[in-house]
């Protein structure tokens, strides 16, 4: 059986497999080396020169339409783009502006906020940040209390966001705020607001994660104003807005690429420390890559009912926690692979790469808590699908 | 998530869905267990009528001409329904004779209804493989005489003849025999859902040279081609079992109130029901997948078997599931839930039980890097 992404259960079709081809010889020659398999995470000043290569190529923003300076591309076409530069180990851009804000901008934003935002989304010369946690408000988004209040001609924002992922490196903050505090429901009382990061009363504050890195940070609004013509679509239509993102986006976030390194270098490491002798690892080894072997079916499949506008409600959740689970166990058995090696600082050699285990361990973490939970998801799937009563 | 399906695979799926329903249900298992009956004749001559036996047989040989897909299809409302009839063995025997040309009799026999042949094979994923098992042969006044054993072959009792491998010294050869012809002897034993398998012994048997379906290298990759089918059938029945199960554990939940709420209303509850949920729509998108590439050779063993060790593990966590949202009811004879979760073990167990298929699945991916 092949285990390569781009051909196991592919559904390529031949302008796909040439656009492929296309991809691959690009990216093998233009990827920059520098930041190919690095174990640190790539900050926006370091991706930059990469986004902007990217995008001179029009590749950017596959999914973007045309007229907006996108490909106007197939779900299959950003799929392949997506797998062909993480084939080589290299990063790619940050979705924020281009696949959270940018869409969002694109249909609910008015044509001097399109001229103003879109351009610098596309070439990667603004760096964007999501702006909608706060201490108190988490997976209880709607729970949000940053308050803006309109004056004159600008909002005075006060509050805190946090757990702002590249928060200290944006221009620009697109924020959930509430403008009505006694709105019921409570999320009709929340407007979006594009937020000027330099603005006078606003302080960042990086956040050192498990990982060793700052990937996010919290913000501080101390009167802060915002003009009036940053607030994206109407007043307090912000959540709606906010749920204007493309389903696109759980195809690459979602991908099963993790769990298939992990388990890749978890058999290659497992030869090398001798775990592999231990019918134990080979029986963990073989029940999750049966569950690769399923999650890729799935993921295959999703693409193709994604694509004839045919997915149900549950596929995103289904892709977060079936995807989620896989790829946090497929990282736990390669620190079992690595055994005492595996919790040392250094990374360890694996014929000719590195690998550093318990760092992709930390970086897993993310994927059951970031953009909702796993059990968010579960309470989705239980409450829409399965229809099962409240309490 | 579904399939997208042509109009016509939309046909067939609806028709399976009413023909099951029609012949099929957990009271009509458990009469037919009550009776003593290893299969339901009924709900079988149905199936052939409406052509199913010959899914997989081209048109020109009087089949359906269609694949795996069409299959599946069919295999799943027979698990959702717990319907007990050897359809993907007989269609999978189908399937092999078409492939030869002096196969007619034994064809027509079997697509007529006037023979059930059933696959008895010795090997790799089917059954639990032992070396001291399986049929030898050799050549006895120029005619092939067998003997051994094949053990754990479903519906044996009521077969009137089987498609087996004989092992001679120069080649292997897939023959299609009589299974009340002299030297042939079946010995059979009862499984919890009413189902039985049986031991074939052949001592001293002779095989016609019109009886042998393939040699050599042909043989041996139509005989583990049926094995994989009957492996990916199983497990598109016990993806039927495990849907049937949700939906019937679903409804408990939603009715049945305690403390002053339904059950379902409990997040412990609902958070275990999605992860079945979750495992049963990757299991589904799995033998979808699997078996749209079938028939084009492009279904890797290890994919089956991995597909065949997942249905079975999750259909034990979905019918554990189940049963425990069950309290007591579940643990009697008189709920449907026991039915189901005693044909998915059977189920589970036959063609390679879930360790058996994923140790497989580990040898055959064993040397990649
Ligand atoms: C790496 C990373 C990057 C992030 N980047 C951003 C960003 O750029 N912008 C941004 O706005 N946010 C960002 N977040 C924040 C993220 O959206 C939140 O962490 C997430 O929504 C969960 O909120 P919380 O951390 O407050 O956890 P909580 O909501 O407090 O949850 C804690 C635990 O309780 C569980 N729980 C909560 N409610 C329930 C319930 N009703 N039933 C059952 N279980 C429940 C949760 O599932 C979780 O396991 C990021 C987070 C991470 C980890």
């Amino acid at each position: 059986m092949n285990w390569d992404i781009a051909s196991l259960f592919s559904d390529d079709t031949a302008e796909d497999r040439q656009f492929r081809a296309e991809v691959r010889d690009w990216v093998r020659d233009n990827a920059p080396p520098e930041l190919c398999h690095q174990r640190h995470r790539i900050a926006p000043p370091e991706l930059k020169p990469w986004h902007h290569k990217l995008y001179e190529r029009g590749w950017a923003a596959p999914h973007w339409p045309k007229q907006y300076g996108g490909m106007g591309a197939t779900l299959m076409q950003q799929i392949i783009l997506f797998e062909e530069i993480v084939r080589v180990g290299a990063p790619t851009p940050y979705p924020h502006g281009l696949n959270f804000i940018g869409p969002i901008i694109i249909q609910a934003g008015t044509e001097e906020q399109k001229a103003r935002f879109l351009p610098g989304i596309l070439s990667g010369d603004s760096t964007w940040c999501q702006g909608y946690s706060e201490a108190g408000a988490g997976s209880d988004l709607a729970s949000l209390q940053t308050r803006a209040v309109l004056d004159g001609d600008h909002f005075v924002v006060n509050g805190h966001k946090m757990w702002t992922t590249n928060g200290h490196y944006a221009d620009w903050m697109f924020a959930l705020v509430r403008t009505d505090p006694e709105a019921k429901p409570r999320h009709a009382g929340i407007t979006m607001l594009l937020i000027d990061m330099k603005s006078p009363g606003l302080t960042v504050r990086p956040i050192q994660t498990l990982k060793g890195d700052s990937e996010f940070a919290e913000e501080f609004f101390d009167n802060v104003r915002v003009p009036k013509e940053n607030m994206l679509g109407g007043l307090n239509q912000g959540w709606r807005i906010a749920g204007m993102v493309l389903g696109g986006e759980r195809f690459t976030t979602g991908h099963p690429r993790y769990a298939l390194v992990y388990l890749r270098q978890a058999r290659q490491l497992a030869k090398q420390t001798g775990a592999w002798d231990d019918p134990g690892f080979r029986h963990r080894l073989t029940t999750l890559e049966i569950d690769l072997l399923g999650f890729l079916a799935y993921y295959r499949h999703a693409a193709k009912l994604h694509s004839a506008k045919a997915a149900p409600v549950s596929m995103a959740p289904v892709i977060k926690i079936a995807g989620g689970t896989l790829a946090q166990r497929s990282a736990d058995l390669l620190m079992q692979a690595a055994g005492a090696q595996g919790p040392m600082i250094d990374d360890i050699s694996l014929s000719g790469d590195a690998v550093n285990v318990a760092s992709e361990l930390f970086e897993m973490r993310r994927v059951s808590v970031g953009s909702g939970t796993t059990e968010v998801n579960r309470t989705i799937i239980s409450k829409r699908v399965l229809e099962l009563p409240d309490a | 998530m579904d399939e997208l399906l042509n109009d016509e695979q939309k046909q067939l799926r609806d028709s399976a869905m009413r023909l099951c329903a029609e012949k099929g249900g957990a009271k009509r298992a458990r009469s037919l267990r009550d009776s003593g009956q290893e299969l339901d004749r009924d709900a079988l001559d149905a199936m052939r009528e409406a052509g199913w036996l010959a899914t997989m047989v081209p048109e020109e040989r009087g089949g359906l001409g269609l694949g795996a897909s069409e299959l599946y299809l069919l295999l799943e409302p027979m698990g959702r329904y717990a319907v007990i009839a050897p359809l993907l063995e007989s269609a999978a025997v189908a399937w092999a004779l078409a492939r030869s040309d002096n196969t007619d009799p034994a064809l027509s026999r079997l697509l007529d209804g006037k023979s059930l042949i059933v696959p008895a094979l010795q090997g790799d994923g089917c059954n639990f493989r032992n070396a001291t098992q399986g049929f030898i042969g050799h050549v006895e006044d120029g005619k092939l005489v067998a003997k051994g054993t094949v053990p754990f072959v479903p519906f044996a009792a009521s077969a009137d003849g089987f498609l087996i491998e004989v092992a001679t010294s120069g080649e292997t050869m897939l023959c299609v025999v009589d299974g009340k012809a002299p030297g042939c002897a079946v010995s059979a034993a009862r499984n919890v859902d009413g189902s039985a398998s049986g031991s074939v012994t052949l001592t001293n048997f002779s095989i016609a040279p019109d009886a042998v379906v393939a040699k050599g290298d042909d043989a041996l990759d139509r005989a583990s081609a049926v094995a994989d089918l009957l492996a990916l059938g199983t497990s598109v029945q016990l993806l039927g079992i495990c849907e049937s199960a949700m939906t019937m554990t679903l409804e408990h939940v939603r009715t049945r109130k305690q403390f002053g709420h339904p059950l379902g209303s409990f997040q412990a509850l609902q958070h275990r029901l999605v992860d079945n949920y979750v495992d049963l729509e990757v299991n589904r998108s799995l033998l979808h997948r699997i078996c749209s590439v079938w028939s084009d050779g492009g279904a890797a063993p290890a994919m089956i078997a991995g597909a065949k060790a997942r249905n079975a593990r999750v259909s034990t966590e979905m019918l554990r599931t189940g049963l425990q949202l069950h309290g007591a009811i579940g643990y009697t004879d008189e709920h449907d839930i026991g039915i189901l979760w005693k044909h998915a073990l059977v189920l589970g167990a036959r063609y390679g039980n879930e360790l058996t298929q994923s140790d497989r699945f580990a040898r055959l991916t064993m040397e990649e890097a």
